[in-house]
């Protein structure tokens, strides 16, 4: 059996340097958290809610490091085992972000709901600070302080660039990121509402966030397992009706030749692939003429990667 | 809120109120175990390290103590804010951390640091005595008991 592979997608140059841009990113959110775990090991000791923060910070390495793999992946040419390419390793990455999302949500749903019905009163007493004691609650602060700004910073960049490279993986990392740092400030306030003598105060901000975090977490999930079921193709963030395909359409229709069109399409990863069905005045050069629908189609956008157009009598 | 946060008198406060509570009524509810030298419950009235630290302690508050003795339900009851401080030569791995609270290491022996044992998240409470614990009065008879 000979097998005729796609031709390798290309991103365009501007793409190519969000996406490098993405990667630098993406080390940088590793770098971040390995420094994280350190500061909250030494601001919180082997307490359990260092434990919580720890196995937190593990499940945020998720996004970051399938992102980094699904890159890696989705560049190498279409072969014969992978005649359609491997671009759908973006979306894959994107399941396995979301899915670790949701498993962060729902531990500190679990977590803060198992402190609150058991009436832990969190213990926070002395350290010392080179040698000054002071009270835990400040270092704690402090240490959640700085856990709280470079996700914020981290995350909005990263928004930004998944709109630009319809990156859903990336996006997720963001939201991820936006997990973290929305934990961070439940944090703060948190040990602030301890210091008042509140003991649930920190277990009911975890809680409020959590909810957040799994809601968010679970309609990614599905966005994502919709997307590898082949889904008509949605927008990054707010999964409306992509927007190219009306264009795809509209550019086919006005093809002197074409009296109806109508799409089919997926996406793969980042990418759009799909059927063009068109319905001709006549049959004239057809052959030449559906070339012609393809690259028309093609050239919507960078996006639109592989697309078949097929000639039919009438539309059903 | 920020002012009362920066008047750090009175912050961080306790959820049962322990310390108000001891400066108010005079008493700090102390369990003791046996664990000499820290505690030496032989004769009459408990003897120790660690009986002059909590009886030092409560001066410095105006309160005297109650001391309890006995062995595990010392620490159910604190637990339950039934005690205010459990004391015995506690090494800092003891099993109860999970349950009541821990000073930070005040003292050594034997290469285990000790600790004392409070009630769950009384922070007020327990940030004055692990400052008293650092303290050098509390540093003076600790070095002075050992002799």
């Amino acid at each position: 059996m000979s097998v005729r592979t796609r031709r390798p997608p290309r991103l365009p140059e501007e793409q190519q340097r969000n996406l490098q841009r993405a990667k630098i990113l993406e080390y940088w959110t590793l770098a971040f958290l390995a420094s994280v775990s350190a500061v909250m090991y030494l601001a919180m000791g082997g307490s359990q809610a260092m434990k919580t923060a720890f196995v937190e910070d593990l499940l945020s390495l998720v996004p970051p490091v399938v992102f980094l793999l699904a890159v890696r992946v989705r560049d190498r040419a279409p072969d014969e085992d992978f005649a359609y390419g491997h671009q759908r390793a973006v979306t894959l990455a994107f399941l396995c972000a979301a899915v670790a999302l949701s498993g962060v949500g729902v531990f500190l749903v679990f977590d803060s709901v198992r402190t609150l019905v058991t009436a832990e009163h969190p213990a926070i007493g002395l350290t010392s600070l080179f040698g000054y004691p002071l009270w835990s609650g400040w270092v704690m602060i402090a240490a959640l302080l700085y856990s709280v700004i470079p996700p914020v910073m981290l995350g909005r960049m990263k928004v930004k660039l998944a709109r630009e490279l319809h990156d859903k993986a990336l996006y997720a990392d963001a939201e991820m990121n936006r997990a973290d740092w929305m934990t961070g400030a439940a944090g703060i306030g948190g040990i602030v509402g301890i210091g008042f003598g509140w003991w649930w105060a920190d277990a009911l901000a975890a809680l409020v966030i959590a909810l957040d975090v799994t809601r968010d977490g679970f309609v990614n999930a599905k966005r994502a397992a919709d997307d590898l079921m082949d889904h008509r193709p949605r927008t990054v963030d707010r999964a409306e009706l992509d927007p190219l395909l009306s264009q795809i359409e509209q550019r086919v229709r006005q093809l002197s030749w074409v009296k109806q069109a109508k799409l089919r399409f997926r996406e793969e990863g980042q990418l759009l692939c799909g059927e063009v069905f068109v319905v001709p005045r006549d049959a004239a050069d057809l052959i030449l003429r559906l070339d012609e629908a393809e690259r028309c189609a093609r050239d919507t956008h960078w996006r639109v990667y592989d697309v078949t157009a097929t000639a039919i009598s009438k539309l059903d | 809120m920020l002012l009362s946060v920066a008047a750090c008198d009175d912050y961080p406060r306790d959820p049962e109120g322990t310390l108000k509570r001891i400066q108010s009524s005079g008493l700090v509810r102390a369990g003791c175990s046996n664990q000499p030298p820290w505690v030496e419950l032989s004769g009459a009235m408990p003897r120790g390290t660690e009986v002059v630290l909590v009886d030092a302690l409560a001066r410095e508050l105006g309160a005297r103590v109650a001391w309890q003795g006995g062995a595990e339900n010392l620490l159910t009851k604190l637990e339950e804010y039934e005690l205010d401080v459990v004391v015995g030569g506690f090494a800092n791995d003891t099993p109860w951390q999970e349950r009541v609270a821990m000073s930070r290491p005040y003292a050594e022996q034997a290469g285990k640091p000790r600790v004392w044992l409070f009630p769950p998240g009384e922070n007020a409470w327990q940030l004055r005595a692990e400052r008293f614990l650092l303290s050098a009065s509390a540093r003076q008879l600790l070095t002075g008991e050992s002799q």
